[in-house]
C-alpha cells in the first residue's frame, strides 16, 4: 500500500474518532468540501412556512442541486435556514412528481391524458354546471402556497368573470381568525410591525405558538435576542412545555381552549396595579362589545374584568395564579412588549375573541406604535398573507382585503376589472353576497344526483383538503362524487378523490411573488424548467379563462412566457390596490426582480423604501396623503388607526365561553394537534425528503406520564385514540412536558389510520369560520405493546386509483 | 478480543471506508439504523445492544444547535445519505457569512468544537 | 496491516508521563489531543488483531489511563481484496454465535 494512501486512511480514522470524541480535528484529510459544482445561484424565497426566508437555489444544468440562505435577508437574518428549508429543493426531482394530466375513467382509474383533453373536459363541465345549477355551483379552493399572481388571477376569473364569490382557500383553516381579529380590533388586517421588532422588544409574549418547531428561524431570532440581552423577558403560554419554553422566563400552562380567561386575568391585574397606559387608552382606545358598533365606558371594561381574578383563572385554565400576576407585570412594565401567536389562538372555536383579547392587552399598555412593540400574528404558509389575504382570495373579500359586501369598493373593483364589459354572468357585476367558507364549501360539495349539495365542481390548487379538513371523513364522499380538479406536484389524498389531476410546476420552476407574515413581498425567479408536461397555475388559469370566453378579462391569458404572465398579473394587482393601505404600487416587477430583500407594504411609490411600522406618522406613508386612501387623519395625530373614522383601536369586552368540544367520562382527554420541526402540513413534500422523513417518519401520541401510568401504558405501546368522529392507531410517546389530561398528535401523517383529522372536531369559530383543530375530546385505549411502525407513508400513484384510504 | 469482533466490524467498516476513502462526500451509517432514533444508541446511558460513543450527543445536548432544532440529521443526513463528517456546504446553509470570512485552508472545526460549536480557546475569530 | 483509531481518556495531570509511555510503543501515534478534556486520539498500526489486542491490554493495564476505546478499524489491503472478491467473509461464523455487546 502506498504511503500517501496509508496516511490518508490513518488521518481519516483519526479525524472521525476526534469528531466522535468531541475533539477539534487538525487533520486536513477530511477538509470539508463543497459537495457539488453549482453553476448559478437563483434568488427566491423558501417554499414552506410563513417566515418568508430569503434563499438562493443552486442550479446545475436544468437541475436544482443546493439551497443557501440569503445573508442580506431581513427575515432569516444572516441567512439562516431550518432543516426543512435547506432541503426543500430535493423534492423538485423526486420520481413521484406528477408530469402528465390524468382523467379518471368510468372504472375509477386515473388515465394519462393530454392537456387539451383535460382542459376540454373542465370547460365542458364548468359550462354545463353554470347553466344547470348557476354560477355558484363551481368553486375555486386555493392556497397560501400559490403565488400572488396565481391567486389574483383565479380570484379575478371567478369574482369578475363568473360573477361568483365561490373562492376560498386553505388560509381559512389557519389565518381567518387573525384576519377577523385585526379587522375588528384595529380596523385593518395584518400586523402593524415587523420581525425587526423582535430585536427591539423588552418582553416577548409567545402564546399559542410552538415557535421553536413551527417557525424555527424566528425562534432563533428570539433566542439570540434573549442570549444577547438577558434582561429581556420571555413568556410562553401554551399547554405543552415545548422547546420554545427553553428560553422562557415564565411558562404559563393552560388547558386547550381556556386561555381567554388568562388574557382577561392579565388585563385585570394590569389595571388593578395601575400599570396601564392611561394616555394611550384615552387617545387611541375605545371600549366596545359585540360587533364593535356600540361604544362603552372604561368603567364597563373594568367591571367586566372583575370576574377574572387570578384564582378564577387558575381554576379555569390550570395556569397558577402567581404566573398570571407575574406575566401581567412583565407584559405591562416593559418598555416594549411584542406578542406573537399562531394556530394555538387562531384554530379555535373562539379564535377571533382570543385575538381580540391579545389586542386588548396591547391597547391598554400602549404597545403598538413604538419599536419593539406589536401584536404579531404568525402565518403558517409562505403566501397566505400576500397571495390570499391581500389579494382578497377568500369568499368574503376583494383585492385589498376589503369585504365584497362593501359597495363602494366593489363598484371600484368592478370598474377596474371591466366586469360590466367582460363578465359571462348576465348580472355583469360582482356578487355582493359572500361565497362559502371552506368548511361550508366542502359540506355543500357533491355529485349531480345529490340534490342537497349545491356545489357540483371545485378546482383545488396546492392544497390537500381530503387530509386537512377537520372531521375529514364527512367531506371525502362529496369530493369523490363531485367534479373535482386537483392541481398539485405529487399524489395526495385529495388527488385520490379527484376527477382530473393536473401536474403543477414547483415554485422554483415558475417564479412568482410570495408575501410573508411581516407584509413583505418577495419575488422568486424561475430557476429551472418544470418536468414533463407540468405547468404553472397561472397558465392553467389562463387556459380556463380562454375556454370560458374571458380572454379579455384576464389580459395575460394569451401570453406564452410565464414570466410575462406573472408580470402582467402583478401589475394588474398592484394597480387595483394602489389606493388602499395595502398598496404595493412602488413594488414594481422591475424593483422586485432586482431586490434581494423584498418590499413591505404600504409602499406607494418606487422611492418609498417600504414600511416597517404602520399607524405611526413618519413611518407609515398613508399619513402623508390619507385622502388618497379614503382616510382622514388629524394633522396632529402621531399614531392613528386610520381604517376607522375615530382612529381608535377597539378594547373588546369578551368573555371566556366554553365553545370547544368538552370532555366527558367517555371521552376524558383533550387532544390538541400541531407541527413537528422536520415536517410540514400533509407531508407531501417533507415526507419525500430523506432527512426530514427519517427524523419524523410517522405520527405518535404524546401523553403525560401520570396519565400513562393510570392507563398502564408504556413508551412505544400502540393505542387507539378515538373521538366520536373517528380514530387513529398510534405509538405512545410518554412526556412530562404537557398538562395532565392533554394529549398531542402531529398532523403530518398520510397513513389512513394515523390521519389525525379523522378525529378532529369540526366546530368552527362563528365569526371567522376557522375550525377548532386545537380542542377535541378523545379517549385512549391500549391496542398492543410496542410494535414496528411502517413509517414515511406516501400516497402512491397506484393508490390514487383506490376509493378507500389505506 | 474475539475473532467474531473483527468479522462483525469488517462488515460495517468495509462499507464506510470503501466509500469514504475513495470519495469522502458520501457514505452510509456504519450499522443499520432500523428506524431507531440517533439517541437510542448515542445518548449517554444507552442500554441498546449497539450502544455507541455518547460524547457527541452529550455535547450537542447543551448546544445552541439543539435549542434551534439543528439535530443530528441536519448535518449528518439520514441512513441513506449519512456522512460521518458534515461538509462545509452544510455549515454554509446557515453560516454563510462566517464561511465566507474564513481563510481557504480553514474548516469550521479548526476553531469550533464540533458538537458544542463553541470556539476553542486561543483562536482569534476571523469572522466580522 | 490493520489501522485502528482509538480514543484514550487520561488523568489530566499525568499527560507528560503518559506521552512518554505512548512514545515507547512504535505502533501507536498521537493524532489529536484535547488536554483540557483529558482525551487523545490515537492511530494504531498493527500486523494483525492479535498484536492489536496486546496493545489494548497494555493500555488497560496502565494506571494513567481512565479509558481506552476503539473508534474505527480499517483493514488495509484486506479491504481492496474484499472489494475485488479475493476474500470472502464467512457469514455463517457470525450468524451461529451469540450477539456480543460492542464497546
Amino acid at each position: 500500500m502506498e504511503m500517501s494512501r496509508r496516511n490518508f486512511i490513518k488521518s481519516t480514522l483519526a479525524a472521525s474518532a476526534a469528531v466522535a470524541a468531541g475533539i477539534s480535528t487538525t487533520s486536513n484529510a477530511v477538509a470539508q468540501s463543497q459537495e457539488v459544482v453549482i453553476e448559478r445561484w437563483v434568488k427566491g424565497v423558501c417554499r414552506l412556512c410563513g417566515t418568508g426566508c430569503s434563499v438562493y437555489v443552486g442550479v446545475k444544468g436544468d437541475r436544482l442541486v443546493a439551497m443557501k440562505g440569503n445573508v442580506e435577508s431581513m427575515t432569516n437574518t444572516r441567512g439562516y435556514l431550518c432543516v426543512k428549508g435547506m432541503n426543500i429543493w430535493k423534492v423538485a426531482h423526486h420520481p413521484d412528481r406528477l408530469t402528465k394530466p390524468l382523467i379518471r375513467d368510468g372504472k375509477g382509474v386515473l388515465r394519462p391524458a393530454s392537456w387539451d383533453q383535460a382542459l376540454t373536459l373542465i370547460e365542458k363541465k364548468f359550462k354545463q354546471f353554470h347553466k344547470k345549477y348557476g354560477y355558484d355551483s363551481v368553486a375555486y379552493y386555493g392556497s397560501g402556497q400559490c403565488t400572488t399572481e396565481e391567486s389574483y388571477t383565479f380570484n379575478k376569473l371567478w369574482k369578475g368573470g363568473f360573477g361568483s364569490n365561490m373562492v376560498d382557500g386553505n388560509p381559512r383553516l389557519c389565518m381567518a381568525s387573525a384576519v377577523a381579529g385585526y379587522m375588528s380590533s384595529l380596523g385593518s388586517d395584518e400586523p402593524a410591525g415587523a420581525y425587526a421588532d423582535i430585536e427591539k422588544s423588552e418582553t416577548i409574549f409567545l402564546v399559542g405558538s410552538n415557535l421553536s418547531e413551527a417557525h424555527p428561524i424566528l425562534f432563533r431570532r428570539v433566542a439570540r435576542h434573549k442570549k444577547d440581552n438577558p434582561n429581556v423577558k420571555i413568556i410562553v403560554c401554551e399547554p405543552r412545555k415545548t422547546l420554545t419554553s427553553a428560553v422562557a422566563d415564565l411558562w404559563m400552562p393552560s388547558l386547550p381552549g381556556t386561555d381567554l380567561a388568562i388574557f382577561n386575568g392579565m388585563a385585570r391585574e394590569i389595571i388593578k396595579n395601575n400599570w396601564h397606559d392611561k394616555e394611550y387608552v384615552k387617545t387611541l382606545g375605545r371600549v366596545t362589545i359585540g360587533d364593535g358598533s356600540k361604544e362603552l365606558a372604561w368603567a364597563d371594561y373594568v367591571k367586566h374584568l372583575e370576574k377574572y381574578t387570578p384564582q378564577y383563572v387558575e381554576k379555569k385554565t390550570g395556569c397558577p395564579a402567581a404566573d398570571v400576576k407575574a406575566a401581567a407585570k412583565m407584559f405591562a412594565k416593559s418598555k416594549a412588549t411584542l406578542s406573537m401567536w399562531c394556530m394555538g389562538l387562531n384554530q379555535r372555536a373562539n379564535g377571533v375573541w382570543a385575538n381580540n383579547l391579545i389586542h386588548n392587552l396591547h391597547i391598554i399598555t400602549g404597545n403598538y406604535g413604538k419599536p419593539g412593540a406589536d401584536a404579531f400574528s404568525l402565518t403558517g404558509q409562505p403566501n397566505a398573507c400576500g397571495g390570499v389575504r391581500e389579494t382578497g382570495s377568500l369568499a368574503h373579500l376583494l383585492p385589498g382585503a376589503k369585504p365584497v359586501a362593501n359597495k363602494k369598493w366593489r363598484t371600484f373593483v368592478e370598474g377596474y376589472w371591466g366586469v360590466a364589459k367582460h363578465s359571462i354572468n348576465p348580472s355583469k357585476a360582482i356578487n355582493p353576497k359572500p361565497g362559502m367558507h371552506a368548511v361550508k364549501l366542502f359540506s355543500s360539495l357533491g355529485g349531480e344526483k345529490d340534490k342537497t349539495k349545491p356545489v357540483k365542481a371545485v378546482i383545488m390548487s396546492t392544497t390537500n383538503p381530503a387530509q386537512t379538513l377537520p372531521n375529514v371523513n364527512k367531506f371525502i364522499g362529496g369530493m369523490q362524487d363531485a367534479f373535482t380538479v386537483v392541481i398539485d406536484i405529487f399524489p395526495t389524498r385529495t388527488a385520490q378523490c379527484a376527477s382530473v389531476v393536473l401536474p403543477a410546476a414547483f415554485i422554483y420552476e415558475k417564479g412568482g411573488v410570495f408575501g410573508c407574515s411581516e407584509r413583505r413581498s418577495f419575488l422568486t425567479d424561475k430557476a429551472v424548467n418544470a418536468p414533463g408536461e407540468a405547468k404553472a397555475d397561472i397558465w392553467i388559469a389562463a387556459q380556463i379563462a380562454k375556454r370560458m370566453g374571458l380572454t379579455k378579462l384576464i389580459g395575460w391569458a394569451n401570453e406564452t412566457s410565464i414570466d410575462r404572465m406573472n408580470e402582467l398579473a402583478w401589475n394588474d394587482y398592484i394597480g387595483c390596490t394602489a389606493n388602499t393601505e395595502k398598496t404595493l404600487k412602488g413594488a414594481t416587477y422591475k424593483r422586485l426582480k432586482k431586490s434581494t430583500v423584498g418590499v413591505q407594504w404600504p409602499c406607494p411609490d418606487e422611492k418609498n423604501p417600504g414600511t416597517y411600522k404602520r399607524y405611526v406618522r413618519g413611518m407609515d406613508p398613508i399619513f402623508d396623503n390619507p385622502k388618497r386612501y379614503g382616510y382622514t387623519i388629524p394633522a396632529d395625530a402621531k399614531e392613528f388607526f386610520y381604517a376607522r373614522p375615530h382612529g381608535k383601536a377597539n378594547i373588546f369586552l369578551r368573555d371566556d365561553p366554553d365553545n370547544s368540544e368538552q370532555t366527558s367520562p367517555a371521552y376524558p382527554f383533550i387532544m390538541t394537534t400541531g407541527r413537528v420541526l422536520e415536517q410540514w402540513h400533509t407531508g407531501s413534500m417533507t415526507m419525500r425528503i430523506p432527512e426530514t422523513a427519517a427524523a419524523h417518519p410517522h405520527s405518535f401520541v404524546e401523553i403525560n406520564e401520570k396519565d400513562a401510568n393510570r392507563l398502564k401504558i408504556k413508551n412505544g405501546d400502540i393505542v387507539k385514540v378515538e373521538s366520536v368522529r373517528g380514530y387513529n392507531i398510534l405509538p405512545v410517546k410518554i412526556v412530562n412536558n404537557t398538562l395532565e389530561g392533554v394529549i398531542f398528535v402531529p398532523m403530518h401523517d398520510q397513513k389512513a389510520d394515523r390521519m389525525v383529522n379523522f378525529i378532529c372536531s369540526d366546530i368552527v369559530d362563528p365569526k371567522s369560520a376557522e375550525p377548532d383543530y386545537k380542542v377535541s375530546a378523545v379517549k385512549i385505549t391500549k391496542v398492543s405493546g410496542p410494535k414496528k411502525i411502517d413509517g414515511r407513508y406516501l400516497v402512491s400513484r397506484q393508490e390514487m386509483n383506490k376509493k378507500t384510504f389505506s | 478480543m474475539k475473532h467474531i469482533f473483527l468479522s462483525a466490524t469488517i462488515l460495517f467498516l468495509v462499507t464506510i471506508f470503501a466509500a469514504s476513502v475513495t470519495a469522502i462526500e458520501k457514505s452510509e451509517h456504519p450499522v443499520p439504523i432500523n428506524d431507531k432514533s440517533c439517541a437510542t444508541c448515542h445518548e449517554k446511558g444507552s442500554t441498546d445492544e449497539m450502544k455507541a460513543s455518547s460524547d457527541a450527543h452529550t455535547q450537542w445536548d447543551t448546544s445552541l444547535h439543539k435549542l434551534n432544532g439543528v439535530s443530528c440529521i441536519t448535518c449528518h443526513g439520514e441512513e441513506s445519505t449519512f456522512k460521518p463528517q458534515s461538509t462545509i456546504s452544510t455549515c454554509a446553509s446557515c453560516h454563510s457569512i462566517e464561511v465566507d470570512s474564513m481563510k481557504s485552508a480553514d474548516t469550521c472545526v479548526s476553531c469550533h468544537q464540533v458538537h458544542t460549536f463553541r470556539p476553542l480557546k486561543g483562536f482569534k475569530s476571523p469572522h466580522s | 496491516m490493520i489501522f485502528t483509531s482509538a480514543v484514550l481518556e487520561f488523568h489530566k495531570d499525568s499527560y507528560k508521563e503518559l506521552l512518554s509511555f505512548i512514545e515507547s510503543q512504535s505502533q501507536v501515534e498521537v493524532y489529536d489531543k484535547d488536554i483540557d478534556a483529558g482525551k487523545l486520539v490515537l492511530v494504531i498500526s498493527t500486523e494483525d488483531d492479535a498484536e492489536l489486542e496486546v496493545i489494548q491490554k497494555t493500555f488497560h493495564a496502565n494506571k494513567l489511563v481512565i479509558d481506552f476505546t476503539y473508534h474505527a478499524i480499517h483493514f488495509g489491503e484486506s479491504v481492496d481484496k474484499l472489494i475485488d472478491g479475493e476474500i470472502k467473509i464467512d457469514f455463517e461464523d457470525i450468524n451461529n454465535k451469540k450477539k456480543n455487546k460492542l464497546q
